[in-house]
């Protein structure tokens, strides 16, 4: 250990000298304060014993110079002074002494200060290095996660997040609060939003997000359905998350062309469809995803019909685990009051509504006035999701890079029995193998509705022998829906006989699509009159055998006698070109 | 006792070789401070007569030299106060008791 000696007077120095080389010190000197300072700046002790009263400068501004040197390590100075003087001790504490020692000096006594002190000094440095290591990890992580996000950012597929019906309130750096939001156009048109929430925190809770984005965006890309997907999703999410992490998820998909809405939950706590003058909540009925094997997972997804401008709302934990300065929670509570901000007829909310403050911004402004605290929001992913079907209906699905193709001759027959056809939906497989013959150059949002009309026809009425008359009523709307299931899980018999044959052509090709059902076919002499009376204000204008759809997008659609199978051509020009 | 032995022992002992610089050192630079300390109060200087009287009050402690020390301290405390009006009487005995120690240093310290 080195100790500085600042005195004026030579005597004092031989003796103080003396009694610290006798105890093991390193003794170095100077004779003043500015000597001090030069001393202390060349020699680097480690504790320094310093007079008050010297020539060109004095104790007091010598150690309030070194004290502003030494903001990170602790160097203990001793004041040597005659006790006596009360001003001139509190002025030795005010400049940063640490002790005081009186002349005569009383070697055991400066043995023991120095002793103590030097503790001091250790513990002092101990936490200074602690602290700069901590520090050092601190911006090494800030930094990772910096860099982590830009390679998630450019991995991530933003999807339609940007979209105009979509309000998202998500932290830059909730990727690390294992907060996920996807959202992708389906190729038939619709939305698919998956709202997540990974167990954990920081780089490891963010890492599921990659399989989870691929699958979800591939998925709906080829049009699948959000149970296929959410399968998948727990399929993969099982096989490839560590025990102990998974992924609470909400799954919604917005089906904007026969205005219904299908949601999978699982342990979301905060998801409502707000539809203006009653609120539903989407309720989990499932455990997150990652947990359940193969076998016992369930997606079976929930069906309600939605309205223009009915709203989605959707929330990680976040928000209702906002705490506030007392640690009290935000709650489910009081999120579900706030969403009765502008229903009507509400008799929750007193507050009188805000004109220009819509319900995704009135959701955060509650929250921030509970918490008090801005920063609080950068845990909250919040999202509200408008159901406007014609702005819906304008989006384009994504499409990626891909080699040439050029148009060419081919045909493929698939045959789907009764087993398979509760397994498989064939769409999203016509469009794949589509998509490795042709590429891309078919564009396939049309074409998907065209083949989801066209199967549906076989199998809701040819198949199941379903009445689609009744969707005209909200009641019987559902009815459709949970009759469809449950005669489906009973067909044991049947099948559906798919064709599709390619002509190309200068600008691409004709398709000849055949669907021939099992079933019992109908009168095609009906078929025209039921065209006839499609109203097209009529928001359940598709409903019925009218497959109006089919005739606006075909060039020719055609029956057989017995109304079992229905032959369509459908044109298509390069995408690509 | 003018000056405590006990004390300059106990230096002597752990000072070893150094002792005898001290002491010298002592004794030069208490002649000088009594000279300084005269100037001073015949120019009634009272900031020197205060800062001349605390070295030597604290070179004079860290010897043992007692008697030496307490004048000093009370003359450092009187011009601080700025009331010399017996600063000679007390420089007198500042004088003799600093030259009763020299002369015992010396005595018993300078071979």
């Amino acid at each position: 250990m080195k100790i500085l000696i600042v005195d004026d007077d030579k005597t004092n120095r031989l003796v103080l000298s003396a009694y610290l080389k006798k105890d093991g010190y390193t003794v170095i000197a100077a004779e003043n304060g500015l000597e001090a300072i030069e001393r202390f700046q060349k020699d680097e002790p480690d504790l320094i014993l310093m007079d008050v009263m010297m020539p060109v400068m004095d104790g007091y501004e010598a150690t309030q110079k070194i004290k502003t040197m030494t903001v990170d390590k602790f160097i203990p100075i001793i004041f040597l002074t005659a006790m006596t003087d009360e001003k001139a001790l509190s002025q030795c504490v005010e400049v940063g002494g640490d002790d005081f020692l009186t002349k005569p000096y009383n070697r055991t006594i400066l043995k023991a200060k120095i002793d103590a002190l030097e503790r001091v000094s250790q513990l002092y440095n101990t936490v200074f290095q602690q602290k700069r290591e901590l520090i050092s990890h601190y911006e090494h992580e800030a930094k990772e996660q910096e860099v982590a996000r830009k390679v998630f950012d450019s991995i991530l597929n933003p999807g339609c997040l940007s979209s105009q019906n979509i309000q998202l309130h998500l932290s830059p750096m909730s990727l690390f609060n294992g907060d996920v939001v996807l959202a992708a156009v389906k190729p038939t048109g619709g939305l698919h939003i998956l709202f997540g929430d990974f167990t954990g925190h920081g780089l490891a809770a963010s890492l599921g997000a990659l399989p989870l984005s691929d699958v979800f965006y591939s998925m709906t890309a080829k049009g699948y359905s959000i149970s296929d997907i959410v399968r998948e999703i727990n399929h993969k999410l099982k096989q490839q998350l560590p025990t102990g992490m998974f992924l609470a998820a909400c799954l919604v998909e917005i089906d904007s062309t026969n205005m219904v809405l299908k949601y999978w939950n699982g342990a979301i706590p905060a998801a409502f469809l707000h539809k203006g003058d009653a609120l539903v909540e989407l309720k989990s009925n499932n455990l997150p995803l990652g947990i359940l094997g193969d076998s016992s997972f369930s997606d079976k997804v929930e069906i309600i019909e939605i309205h223009d401008y009915d709203r989605i709302v959707l929330s990680t934990d976040g928000i209702l685990e906002a705490e506030n300065s007392e640690g009290k929670m935000f709650g489910p509570e009081r999120f579900e009051a706030c969403l009765h901000y502008d229903l009507e007829g509400s008799s929750i909310n007193n507050s009188p509504k805000d004109k220009d403050v819509d319900l995704f911004q009135h959701i955060l402004n509650t929250l921030d006035e509970f918490t008090q605290e801005q920063e609080q929001t950068d845990d909250v992913t919040l999202g509200v999701i408008t159901c406007d079907s014609d702005y819906i209906n304008q989006l384009a699905p994504q499409k990626g890079g891909y080699k040439k193709f050029i148009p060419t001759h081919w045909q493929f027959d698939l045959q789907f029995f009764y087993d398979s056809i509760k397994a498989i939906d064939p769409v999203p497989l016509i469009n794949q193998i589509m998509g490795e013959i042709q590429g891309h150059q078919i564009q396939q949002d049309q074409l998907s509705m065209v083949l989801t009309e066209l199967f549906c026809n076989s199998l809701d009425h040819g198949l199941l022998e379903l009445d689609s008359s009744i969707k005209s009523t909200p009641e019987g709307f559902m009815q459709f829906y949970s009759d469809k299931e449950s005669r489906l899980a009973e067909l044991n018999s049947g099948s559906i006989y798919i064709s599709v044959n390619n002509v190309p052509n200068d600008v691409g090709g004709d398709l000849t699509i055949i669907f021939e059902d099992s079933g019992k076919g109908f009168d095609i002499s009906k078929l025209e009159e039921s065209n006839l009376a499609v109203d097209e204000k009529s928001p359940l204008k598709f409903s019925g055998r009218g497959l109006s759809l089919v005739k606006n997008y075909c060039q020719s659609v055609t029956f057989n006698e017995t109304g079992n199978r229905i032959e369509c051509v459908y044109s298509w020009s390069n995408a690509d070109a | 006792m003018l000056i405590d032995l006990d004390t300059l022992n106990e230096l002597k002992e752990i000072m070893e070789d150094d002792f005898d610089e001290l002491i010298s050192v002592f004794i030069s630079d208490s002649q000088t401070q009594i000279k300084s300390l005269q100037e001073a109060i015949n120019s009634s200087n009272s900031e020197d007569i205060r800062r001349i009287a605390h070295t030597l009050k604290g070179s004079s402690a860290n010897l043992g030299i007692n008697d030496l020390s307490e004048s000093c301290r009370v003359l450092e405390h009187k011009a601080a106060d700025n009331s010399l009006e017996d600063a000679n009487e007390l420089f007198e005995k500042i004088k003799t008791n600093c030259e009763t120690a020299i002369s015992a240093l010396e005595e018993n310290f300078i071979q």
